[in-house]
């Protein structure tokens, strides 16, 4: 349809009016119309261009397109950037009937019109990348621009021409822009309460929810006509729903828009609206065509991209449990050893077939209830591969449906994730091995008998055993933790350990040290050890307290033993050799004293003699005796030196000591002397020398007798302490005597030792030896009430004999 | 028993003292007396065959230290009719049973009073006059 001519007094509304700069230049180009906006654009006062030369308007470029104008009358246009950041548009035509006349110059400032493009373009691109394409063809600036042009155009041509903008926001809120020009621009704008169109302004966002990209209101006039007024809005172009959030768009005309058009008039303005709804039709599927190509283009790329780097298999198969495969990508070959012809429906494998035995229904399930849900499948399961290998595989998929929901097939991606359930699978396994190990390691710290510590470089407690606790008295690891070592409050013994630490900790080199404890008698062995872990732990040190009292004794014990079997060899041996010429004596002298015994005057010498040598066979007796190696409790003589008229076995013991006690009466009696026997000590039995106890018994007893004056009394006593293990019977030897000197009680026992005039001083060394032989124990001391007492302990074999 | 009724006693002992107050001793107590200081000549002379008692120190010269065990094994075998006494420093419940299972009809500890080796000799050859 051809637009009508203007009048000139129209174009002249037309051209003071417009939002373009508009210039008209008579045939010596100079400036005979210059509208208030040229001004504007080109910088210059109100008027000040008029009757200048085009050369002062334009850069010196543009006068290229004035001489184009003069070989080549008719409409062209160029761009050119003002420098400032804006781009100005100039269409230049010739006017005036038969090419005579002057030109007209329109300076469009396009500026914003672009950067409009660029935004949306940003925009559109932006939402492609997010939501894809469906989301994407919202996205159409466009329409906004072809709008603006529509209404510019009707503008142009009819001054009374006055367009509404209205827009809806999302808030429920009317905003109304009556100048004429951009649209999304609210100049001058008035805010419209809609709650009084409440109902139509739900209609319309509901329509929008839908997805409805234009409304031809005025065909619904009548639901939105109060919407209408309060828009003030009489005849309604384009409603146009925007995809931002400034919500629904109204083009109309407003009150101002005289009513009385003619016909021409009517026509045009229908004809544009009619000329714009098919432009718009036409924006929106260019848009929507541009940006699913661009979407498209961009899915495809990245696809490409992802099946390339990914070692999976996309696939597209039926929702049935056959898994029917209609497409699989080639990685299938990589993730099952089938190639993807092979797994595609007509090949010949099913890739149902490949899914383990075990999950498959499991799978089948997971998947069905997946799609009933509307959901993406997600399952990790297991496939067999061509060659029989087992893989863990990790299949995401989801339901392509069509427009009435049903599903069309199954699109997804299997990767492979062996290597990673292999992974989980050894670090589970590996924290599993570690906590065992961690557990084990604590059980086995605690029960350790001897304490352990273990210290860091300020020798302060990270760690010790339950010994250890013990050890120093604390109740809870917590108490401790982080002391220091000299302060865990075992005295002398940590201090030694403190040390001990310290120096292990300047030399990096294991320390030990032998530790007595003079307050209780015990010995201890400490080891500390550099921690020798590589990292951060480097300088710890472990200390380890061992007891050894029990070694120690032992090693006294043994040695005490080994000096006297050594000892007794030598003892043994001296008095063996000794014996051969005692006997050469003694013989001489028997025959000496057969032959002149007779004699008076060798009388004396004969008994000097004699009592010397019988003197000196007992003392060889004695320390023959001291000298023999203890005999073997099972009754073995092996080792051939054992006294002959030994009796060892199983012996009540207070019989043994009651024989001996009896015995004794008659020399004790002789010395004025009583021996009492107080039997405490039941049938107690012990594995025993009955010869060499009795001689005991004997020798204390004797002793006992040798320092009592007449009249007193020598009181032997038995008794068992049961709540010992062994069971310990008791003898006990008191007499009236004067004691024993206090420093002759530690020497007692020594052999030699004797105060007595022609003592020995074997007799107390050699009871020693049989009871130490026993194992027991025998002590001599003095009584607080005065008098000796002898004491004998030995370990009881049965208590009831 | 042989000759005149003297039961003849031979003494082994390498201590020249000692064979010396035994010889005195038993030739006054009624003994025929010998004496040998080592194994070999002992065994000579209990060859011949008139002894009647056999009184050897157990440790004679030699390295074993009871080369008297030879000599009573000697007696055993050879001369059933004599009896054989072993004198030792070493008196042992061990040597005891050794000498008896070689043959040995006593053994006496040194020292010993030289009345209690007549009477055990004696007792041995059974003319002692309990």
């Amino acid at each position: 349809m051809r637009p009508a001519q203007p009048t000139a007094e129209q174009l002249r509304i037309a051209i003071e009016n417009a939002s373009d700069g508009l210039v008209v230049l008579d045939e010596s180009n100079r400036v005979v119309v210059a509208n208030e906006a040229l001004h504007r654009l080109l910088g210059w006062e109100s008027g000040a261009l008029l009757g200048r030369s085009l050369v002062d308007l334009v850069p010196r470029d543009f006068l290229t397109l004035h001489d184009r104008q003069l070989r080549e009358p008719g409409r062209h246009v160029e761009r050119f950037d003002r420098g400032d950041g804006r781009t100005i548009e100039i269409e230049n035509s010739t006017i005036g009937g038969d090419g005579g006349g002057g030109q007209v110059w329109i300076f469009r400032d396009v500026s914003d019109q672009e950067r409009r493009r660029r935004d949306s373009d940003e925009i559109s691109r932006r939402m492609a990348i997010l939501h894809g394409i469906s989301v994407a063809t919202l996205a159409d600036g466009g329409e906004a621009s072809i709008l603006t042009a529509a209404v510019d155009g009707l503008a142009a041509r009819y001054p009374d021409f006055r367009a509404v903008f209205a827009w809806l926001r999302p808030d429920g809120r009317l905003e109304l822009a009556r100048e004429r020009g951009r649209v999304g621009e609210s100049r001058e704008g008035r805010v419209v309460d809609l709650a009084s169109c409440r109902r139509e302004l739900d209609a319309l966002l509901q329509l929008r929810i839908l997805e409805t990209r234009d409304v031809r209101i005025d065909a619904r006039a009548e639901a939105f006509r109060p919407l209408l007024a309060a828009a003030d809005i009489v005849a309604l172009l384009r409603g146009v729903v925007h995809v931002d959030d400034a919500g629904f768009a109204l083009v109309g005309l407003d009150a101002a828009t005289p009513q009385t058009w003619s016909e021409e008039q009517r026509r045009t303005v229908e004809a544009v609206t009619e000329h714009l709804t098919v432009a718009l039709a036409d924006a929106r599927e260019r848009a929507l065509r541009r940006e699913a190509e661009r979407a498209l283009a961009l899915r495809e790329s990245e696809h490409r991209a992802l099946l390339s780097r990914l070692s999976g298999m996309a696939y597209r198969c039926l929702h049935d449990a056959e898994w029917t495969i209609e497409y699989a990508s080639e990685g299938s070959r990589r993730l099952t050893g089938w190639s993807a012809a092979e797994l595609e429906s007509g090949g010949n494998v099913r890739y149902a077939d490949l899914i383990h035995p075990d999950d498959r229904a499991a799978l089948w399930a997971s998947r069905r209830v997946a799609v009933a849900a509307g959901v993406d499948f997600s399952n990790e399961y297991r496939i067999v591969t061509a060659d029989a290998a087992e893989k863990w595989v990790w299949d995401q998929a989801s339901a392509v449906r069509d427009a009435a929901g049903e599903i069309l097939r199954i699109e997804g991606f299997i990767t492979d994730v062996t290597d990673r359930r292999r992974a989980e699978a050894a670090r589970a396994e590996l924290k599993r091995v570690l906590q065992q190990a961690a557990t084990d390691w604590a059980r086995t710290f605690d029960a350790a008998e001897s304490p352990i510590v273990l210290v860091d470089e300020r020798s302060e407690v990270l760690r010790l055993n339950r010994a250890a606790l013990e050890l120093c008295s604390a109740e809870s690891f917590r108490e401790v933790h982080g002391v220091r070592l000299v302060d865990l409050g075992g005295g002398a013994l940590f201090e030694e350990g403190a040390a001990l630490v310290a120096s292990v900790l300047a030399t990096r080199k294991r320390g030990s040290k032998h530790v007595p404890l003079p307050v209780d008698g015990r010995h201890w062995f400490l080891t500390a050890s550099p921690d020798d872990a590589p990292g951060e732990h480097a300088r710890r040190v472990v200390l380890v307290f061992k007891d050894v009292t029990d070694t120690v004794a032992l090693q006294a014990s043994l040695r005490e033993r080994e000096l006297m079997a050594a000892m007794g060899r030598l003892v043994a041996g001296v008095s063996h050799e000794v014996r051969n010429p005692l006997f050469a004596i003694s013989a001489t002298l028997d025959a000496f004293e057969q032959e002149l015994g007779e004699r008076h005057e060798f009388e004396t010498y004969l008994q000097i003699l004699r009592k010397q040598v019988e003197r000196m066979t007992s003392l060889m007796g004695e320390l023959l005796e001291y000298g023999r190696p203890a005999p073997k409790p099972s009754g073995g003589r092996a080792d051939g030196t054992a006294r002959p008229g030994r009796e060892l076995g199983e012996h009540r013991l207070d019989e043994l000591v009651k024989a001996v006690a009896d015995e004794s009466r008659a020399p004790a009696f002789e010395r004025g002397c009583t021996v009492v026997f107080r039997g405490g000590g039941g049938n107690a039995a012990a594995g025993a020398d009955a010869l060499g106890l009795r001689s005991v018994v004997q020798n204390l007893l004797d002793n006992a007798l040798q320092h009592s004056a007449p009249g007193g009394e020598v009181v032997v006593a038995t008794a068992v302490e049961t709540n010992a293990s062994p069971a310990v019977w008791t003898l006990t030897i008191d007499d009236g005597g004067p004691g024993f000197r206090e420093e002759d009680l530690p020497r007692l026992f020594e052999p030699f030792f004797s105060r007595r005039r022609g003592g020995t001083g074997m007799g107390l060394a050699i009871v020693r030896k049989i009871v130490l032989e026993h194992g027991g124990d025998v002590t001599l001391a003095n009584r607080p009430g005065g008098g000796a007492r002898a004491r004998v302990e030995l370990p009881v074999t049965r208590l009831d004999a | 028993m042989t000759g005149a009724g003297r039961p003849r006693v031979l003494i082994v002992d390498d201590e020249e003292s000692v064979t010396f107050a035994l010889r005195r001793y038993l030739e006054r107590e009624g003994f025929a007396v010998e004496c040998a200081d080592e194994a070999e000549r002992a065994m000579a002379i209990l060859d011949r065959g008139d002894v009647d008692l056999l009184l050897a120190d157990l440790r004679l010269s030699g390295v074993s230290g009871q080369e008297g065990f030879a000599l009573v094994e000697h007696v055993r075998d050879r001369h059933p009719a004599c009896r054989s006494i072993l004198l030792t420093a070493y008196g042992t419940e061990e040597i005891e049973q050794e000498a008896s299972r070689r043959g040995a009809a006593l053994v006496l500890a040194k020292p010993q009073a030289l009345a209690d080796v007549v009477t055990a000799i004696r007792r041995v050859l059974g003319t002692d006059e309990s």
